[in-house]
């Protein structure tokens, strides 16, 4: 099942990217291609494992819920771009 | 001093803390080959030449004050990928968008190496995020192969691998993902170890795909590559996913006459493998017969489902480790007079190459409602399928041999207009990575015109020790 140029948009919308044009059609080729190859998946019987188990799940290792150090904020924030007062500075986030 | 770019890792320890050359000469020549060698292959992103020195004299220093005994890597340069942070230093993950950060601390296995007396000389260029297998995808540029200039050194880890095998350091981290350190290693004549999923600490590694994300080393010699690897594993608070397991002496222990049931996959023997790594590979199985060992054919029926699975689980994880690159917290941000919405899809799209793209919309794809099952799910249940398969098979071999990748080096430009050609050429790493056992990669034969070929073995959960024993029996084989 192809991938439309559309259904790239929309994707890229999600995952909050700007595509030009060419690679919208770029990755349009390239993701219908990939996911005819990833088909091959529906031949693996993966019965007994859905009945069973769910993958990656061996039962979580915890550790011991403690108050420890970590990076001091002023670290945490030399790398921001914009930051006043402790804060990280943002664009707005509505119209006027 | 002996000539630097032969020495091993264990010879410089020897060397510097007997005090027959110092840390300081080593270091000195090292940053002066990463100049003069390194940099025609484009292999390092950021030298590391004031700290390094730094880091040599106070060497010198704890020699002197004969405070230096038991260090593991006493004065040894040591090179790290650039996805590994580093304090102050510019930690790009070949990323644009990561150009000018400066991680505030340092990775655990980099702690450990410095901790264990290295000199961190350089961070190595890679493909961006980690996400390639031919170190093209850099923003920096494409990685070049010292043995052959017009070649790959593989990916991600290429820079890595560069230098280790130009001689500017004996050792280096890389990052395994889906063998983006044993095919490096194959491309370039080294070792590559992916250790046991949570046996080195990912804290400070920048997150591809967690769920198989491992710090790896290369090295040009069995007993350094277990000496660094022997310093960086071990539980580590700072990362949930590691692991606390017994520890033996992996150096001392390397040479062992023990005799190993090995097995050979029969499904690799299939269209797409080059007859000249196939016939490596049989050869070192044939002399490894020879020397006692068992060689037996077994299956692993999955395997055909390799790289269709990676290629799913690896972008669904990018897609979702990638958000936090919004150009707010850390990295870029392409701001101009946009507001919020538009600032984040304005940064990512200036910061992230087209490959990382590539990769982060297949992953908003497979884990997008209607596509999940069929895609994300269906590939975790067929990593639980192999995973399996793994077991079974351990019960009746000690080791696996197989290639590390189809094919020898291939030439720059050569793949990068082909995903599903590139991604192919993991097809004999992703196993392992996906399962969580240890495997590394051994240069063992070479083709025709010369370029070199690993042969990779995979062990159980956790035996790495068999990893290097096997190794060296077949080092000592020739």
């Amino acid at each position: 099942m192809p991938i439309s140029d559309d259904q790239v948009g929309n994707l890229a919308r999600l995952a909050r990217l700007n595509l030009t044009a060419v690679e919208v059609a770029s990755f349009a080729g390239d993701m219908s291609r990939l996911i005819e190859y990833f088909d091959i998946l529906q031949e693996a019987d993966t019965t007994l494992i859905r009945q069973n188990s769910r993958p990656a799940d061996r039962g979580g290792l915890l550790r011991e819920d403690r108050v420890r150090p970590s990076l001091e904020r002023d670290l945490s924030l030399l790398n921001a771009p914009e930051t006043e007062a402790g804060y990280l500075v943002v664009p707005k986030v509505f119209d006027k | 001093m002996p000539d630097y770019q032969q020495l091993t890792a264990v010879e410089i320890v020897s060397l510097v803390s007997q005090g027959e050359v110092s840390a300081v000469e080593i270091t000195r020549e090292a940053l002066q080959l990463a100049e003069a060698e390194g940099e025609p292959l484009n292999a390092f992103i950021t030298l590391c030449k004031d700290r390094a020195l730094e880091q040599a004299v106070a060497i010198d220093k704890r020699v002197r004050d004969d405070m230096a005994d038991g260090l593991p890597l006493l004065g040894v340069p040591v090179s790290i990928k650039d996805n590994l942070c580093y304090r102050d230093y510019p930690t790009t993950c070949g990323s644009h968008i990561l150009e000018d950060y400066n991680p505030p601390y340092d990775a655990t296995a980099v702690s450990r190496l410095i901790k264990a007396g290295a000199v961190i000389i350089g961070k190595t260029n890679m493909d961006e995020f980690a996400m390639g297998s031919s170190s093209e995808t850099s923003y920096f540029g494409v990685v070049k192969n010292p043995l052959d200039q017009s070649l790959t050194a593989g990916g991600s880890s290429g820079g890595s691998a560069a230098v280790v095998a130009q001689g500017i350091v004996p050792v280096a981290l890389g990052s395994e993902t889906g063998g983006s350190v044993r095919q490096p290693a194959s491309f370039c004549g080294l070792y590559g170890l992916k250790p046991t999923y949570g046996s080195v600490s990912r804290y400070g590694l920048v997150a591809y795909c967690s769920s198989t994300d491992v710090v790896s080393p290369f090295a040009r010699d069995v007993y350094d590559l277990a000496l660094i690897f022997d310093v960086i594993c071990g539980e580590d608070n700072n990362d949930a996913t590691s692991i606390s397991f017994d520890r033996v002496d992996y150096v001392k222990d390397a040479e062992s006459n023990r005799k190993y049931r090995i097995g050979m996959v029969k499904e690799h023997y299939v269209e797409g493998l080059d007859p000249q790594v196939e016939s490596v590979v049989r050869e070192a199985a044939s002399k490894l017969e020879r020397d006692g060992h068992t060689i037996v054919e077994i299956s692993l029926p999955s395997g055909k489902y390799a790289v269709a699975m990676h290629y799913i689980i690896a972008p669904a994880e990018a897609s979702t480790n990638l958000a936090r690159y919004d150009g707010v917290r850390y990295g870029l941000r392409e701001a101009g007079d946009r507001e919020l919405d538009e600032m984040y899809a304005a940064t990512r799209e200036a910061g992230f190459g087209r490959e990382v793209k590539r990769r982060i919309m297949l992953g908003t794809y497979v884990l997008a409602s209607g596509y999940y099952d069929r895609y994300y799910v269906k590939a975790m249940e067929v990593r639980e399928l192999m995973r399996r398969e793994f077991e079974e098979v351990f019960k009746e071999v000690d080791l696996l041999i197989s290639p590390t990748a189809p094919t020898p080096a291939f030439k720059l430009g050569e793949k990068t207009h082909d995903p599903l050609a590139m991604y192919l050429s993991d097809i004999y790493t992703i196993p392992a990575s996906q399962t969580g056992v240890p495997a590394l990669s051994v240069p063992f034969g070479q083709a025709e015109d010369g370029r070199p070929i690993g042969v990779q073995f995979t062990a159980p959960w956790l035996d790495e020790l068999s990893l290097f024993r096997i190794a060296h029996r077949l080092d000592h084989l020739g």
